[in-house]
């Protein structure tokens, strides 16, 4: 078994022939020194690197905002356009805006009868379908009537 | 064991002559630090490239791979640099940067407890260049030792694997090594002695 001493030596100069490979002070400049700000600047990239607490900060703050805008949408979509009104309960709920013919579907008869008998409800009859009504006729006897 | 500690290099300011020098050194690394402190970056450069190797050995010796070597350095370099103003110069620049590197590598030990992919990787390069030598015999031999002993030292706690790191293999003085790892000169002492004392008992077993 060699001695403890030799053996130390032999690593020892083993260990002196060590050399940091590269150059540390252009690897230094390369690695872009932190400065006192959050940011750091690098010299030969010209572009600005976030730290890593920075980093985080940010993402977490972009990923907020991200769920907000999500929050926000559904909350709208959720929501109709605009209230349909129920043309068949016009004679009971008063409808609180006027409303062209076009806006009407085709209603029977009744449903017009209805929506005629609303006091607030402004119906223009222009285009009005042709409502084909019985006709009606009377049998009168002139002579009759002056006997009597 | 007295053999292995007798054997621990002395402090390399002993002459008159290595003290000249020293000083010299000394005083060229003083002003190279009080440039960079102004923002000169090729001082700051020249600095970096003058210890670039020895916090890399260090880093390499205690977290026991290349990879996490290479990053522990890096990570020690930007700690330099954003401390480089605060450095008061009561130590010299290579204690200092190597005071961070003990602590960056402490912590990635700690981080990444990757103990034995480190043993391999250590393995893998004292085997690498073990085997430059000529007899492939010998050089197997050799190699085996070597990874025992690479595999021994990684049994050692941080701190007694620091204080021969730095006190055997980098030749740094018993205060370099205190100012290094933050602890008083008998610490150190008592450190390494105690470290090279676990070797032996371990390295006789069969």
């Amino acid at each position: 078994m060699s001695d403890l001493r030799n053996e130390l030596t032999r690593l020892k100069t083993t260990h002196l022939a060590q050399r940091y490979p590269g150059d540390l002070a252009a690897d230094i400049n390369e690695r872009a020194i932190p400065s006192q700000g959050s940011t750091m600047r690098s010299e030969h990239a010209g572009t600005t690197r976030f730290r890593p607490a920075v980093m985080g900060t940010l993402a977490v703050a972009a990923a907020i905002v991200f769920l907000a805008v999500m929050i926000h949408v559904a909350e709208q979509s959720s929501q109709p356009d605009h209230a349909e009104p129920d043309l068949t309960q016009a004679g009971t709920d008063q409808p609180s805006q006027n409303m062209t013919l076009s806006d009407l579907p085709a209603l029977s008869l009744t449903a017009w009868l209805k929506l005629s008998a609303s006091s607030d409800l402004t119906i223009s009859t222009q285009g009005l379908p042709a409502l084909s009504l019985p006709t009606v006729t009377l049998d009168v006897n002139p002579s009759a009537a002056i006997r009597s | 064991m007295g053999t292995i500690v007798t054997s621990l290099p002395k402090n390399p300011i002993s002459t008159r002559d290595e003290s000249a020098v020293t000083a010299s050194v000394i005083g060229r690394e003083a002003l190279l630090v009080a440039r960079a402190q102004r923002g000169d970056k090729a001082a700051t450069d020249q600095l970096l490239r003058g210890v670039q190797d020895v916090l890399y050995r260090f880093c390499l010796s205690t977290l026991c791979d290349a990879e996490a070597a290479r990053d522990a350095t890096q990570e020690t370099a930007v700690r330099v640099l954003r401390g480089l103003s605060s450095f008061s110069r009561q130590s010299s620049f290579q204690t200092w940067a190597l005071g961070i590197a003990v602590n960056v590598s402490r912590e990635m030990r700690r981080r990444q407890a990757q103990a034995e992919k480190g043993a391999r990787d250590i393995r893998t390069t004292h085997a690498t260049r073990s085997t430059e030598s000529p007899q492939p015999d010998t050089a197997a031999d050799e190699r085996e030792q070597m990874e025992r002993l690479a595999e021994l030292m990684n049994e050692l706690t941080d701190r007694q694997r620091e204080a021969l790191v730095l006190r055997f293999f980098e030749e740094q003085s018993v205060e370099q090594t205190a100012g290094v790892m933050g602890c008083a000169s008998g610490t150190v002492k008592a450190t390494v002695s105690q470290a090279i004392r676990i070797l032996r008992q371990r390295w006789s077993k069969p």
